[in-house]
């Protein structure tokens, strides 16, 4: 695969939705900025008891739970972006393969010389990882400005008040835990590919309204074959059965990983890597293949 | 000559409606052809096919290769525009010219900044603030700067004003054209572009009906303005297309003697038009 074709393609999936990719993780990172400050602006802040309060904090200082606790802060900050990546991600897919066919642009891109394969697959790593890694990257940098904060403060404190949060800052691990976050990343988009790619499918198919193609046929599957099973007393559907089993993160699971594991950040990612497993495989090779054939065969004039 | 484009037995249906019916086509080097047909005869089709963006039967070969089996490779030897204002709207001068950099092997970059120099195209604007006729001379700046051996036009001018239908040819001409390419286009404007075409082919119902160089056209095709006395003599000599207008009989007539034309009237070379109006309407004639 050339990867200069590649890269000139994932470009032009970034300029296309420059708007969306831009601006909806820089408004959530101003959010978490302006809500906090808007906070304190309206209610004002007692820095006598903030004192106390810290000289507290500083005294109970357990290495194990205090990095957990900024662990799952870190979780509590990047949720929300992971969230609506997410939607970002579902519209990418939705939309990448029909708008080109709406404006009538396919053909132009199809006069090119980029073979259907590279525009698929650029079009699957920008919304399965580029567009992750955009949000993942917007949490990180609100991150890093909180930790350059507790920095300074922890400067203004030990200098001018005695109170030293160097050793809560240095025990917290936020380096291994954003670390942690970002490593789930992959599984994440690994896990997702069938939910991604039938996305795809929905947008290179669909002449109008790709989002209805996207869950009509999933819901009227389920609908159908619910009505089979009640009529003909089976046992389970299997359709709704594999959905429900495929993409839920059980408690079961949560406990069968989580007793072999002494911390929670790694508990995490192998409950993601878990989930992957052949079905992930086969639902994505057919769903991309009936992609690239729909691509290739679907006539556009 | 080897022959740049080859088509044999080229058909194509959609459902049951037969849109190409063996139409085989050969163009060579130095040819600019024109593909002229009704609306609804398969031209559209017909350059798909060649360009490997439909299906199809029978044998197509573009510079030795299969345009469906080895479209990427083919495209960079190919170049294409097509009739719909097909470039998107969210794209800006720029991106395209910096995508097509990165993406096409025999993109000059620097000749298309010079085209676009030429025009009221500002690199910075983005294809939803441009006219249409803007559009399709951003559109022919990329087209132009490759250096591509065979260029397909399915409708460029559709829509513009004759300003810009005749700059864009004249470009064409100027910028594209060297005796080892060649352009096929189709077009509805025949009588624009007459006197830049090498050949003609036209296509009816999906089939070739016609398919000779617009020299030999000229040679075998006689347009006589026939006098009313002679309009029963010339019947005889089964016209292909007869008008009258205003007590004067206008017959086409296809491979007759010219000495034998010039004694029922004026015999004069017939435009592509008329040709290709005359030959469209044998059936009713």
């Amino acid at each position: 695969m050339n990867t200069a074709i590649m890269k000139a393609s994932i470009k032009k999936e970034l300029w296309e939705f420059n708007g969306m990719l831009k601006w909806v993780p820089i408004t959530l990172a101003g959010v978490f900025i302006f809500i906090p400050l808007l906070s304190l602006i309206l209610n004002g802040i007692n820095f006598d008891v903030l004192l106390i309060e810290l000289k507290q904090v500083t005294q109970v200082q357990q290495t194990d739970r205090l990095s957990e606790f900024f662990f799952v802060a870190a979780i509590a900050l990047f949720s929300p972006f992971i969230a609506i990546g997410f939607i970002v991600q579902v519209y990418y897919f939705v939309t990448c393969l029909f708008d080109e066919r709406r404006d009538q642009s396919v053909m132009f891109w199809r006069s090119l010389p980029v073979s259907d394969e590279m525009t698929i697959a650029s079009k699957l790593l920008t919304g399965a990882i580029v567009i992750p890694v955009i949000f993942f990257a917007a949490a990180t940098v609100l991150m890093i400005l909180m930790v350059v904060l507790a920095i300074i403060a922890s400067v203004i404190l030990s200098l001018g008040f005695d109170i030293s949060l160097w050793g809560m800052l240095a025990s917290a691990n936020i380096l291994s835990g954003v670390g942690y976050i970002w490593l789930s990343l992959l599984p994440i988009a690994v896990w997702l590919l069938p939910l991604y790619s039938w996305l795809m499918l929905a947008s290179v198919y669909a002449n109008k309204a790709p989002f209805l193609w996207a869950v009509l046929p999933i819901v009227a599957l389920l609908v159908i074959e619910a009505i089979v099973v009640h009529y003909l007393h089976l046992s389970e559907p299997f359709f709704g059965h594999f959905i429900a089993d495929y993409f839920s993160i059980t408690p079961e699971s949560l406990a069968s990983v989580s007793a072999e594991q002494e911390k929670s950040r790694s508990a995490a990612l192998k409950i993601l890597v878990a989930q992957i497993d052949y079905r992930t495989v086969l639902v994505s090779a057919g769903l991309l293949a009936a992609t690239y054939w729909f691509r290739v065969n679907k006539s556009e004039s | 000559m080897s022959s740049l484009i080859s088509v044999s037995g080229l058909s194509k249906s959609y459902g049951s409606k037969k849109v190409l019916s063996g139409v085989n086509l050969s163009l060579n080097a130095g040819q600019i052809v024109g593909l002229v047909g009704p609306n609804g005869a398969g031209k559209t089709t017909c350059l798909q096919a060649i360009l490997g963006l439909t299906d199809f039967d029978g044998d197509i070969n573009v510079l030795g290769h299969h345009p469906r089996k080895d479209r990427v490779k083919m495209l960079n030897d190919v170049a294409y525009i097509s009739d719909v204002a097909i470039l998107p709207k969210w794209l800006k001068v720029s991106q395209a010219l910096s995508y097509m950099k990165d993406i096409h092997p025999n993109f000059a970059i620097e000749k298309a900044q010079e085209f676009l120099a030429k025009t009221n195209i500002a690199v910075n604007d983005k294809v939803k603030a441009l006219s249409k006729g803007m559009v399709a001379q951003l559109h022919l700046a990329l087209i132009l700067a490759i250096d591509a051996k065979i260029l397909i036009l399915d409708e460029p001018t559709l829509g513009l004003d004759i300003l810009t239908r005749r700059q864009f040819y004249n470009h064409l001409l100027e910028d594209f054209y060297t005796e080892e390419k060649c352009i096929i286009v189709t077009t509805h404007q025949i009588e624009e572009i007459e006197h830049i075409l090498t050949d003609v082919a036209f296509i009816q119902e999906g089939k070739i009906v016609l398919a000779q160089s617009t020299d030999d056209i000229k040679e075998r095709f006689n347009l006589v303005a026939v006098s009313h006395e002679h309009v029963g003599q010339a019947d005889e000599l089964q016209p292909l297309f007869k008008n009258s207008m205003m007590g004067l009989t206008t017959m086409l007539f296809d491979s007759q003697d010219k000495e034998a034309l010039q004694s029922l009237g004026k015999v004069t070379v017939p435009s592509l038009a008329d040709v290709f109006v005359g030959i469209m309407n044998k059936e009713t004639c």
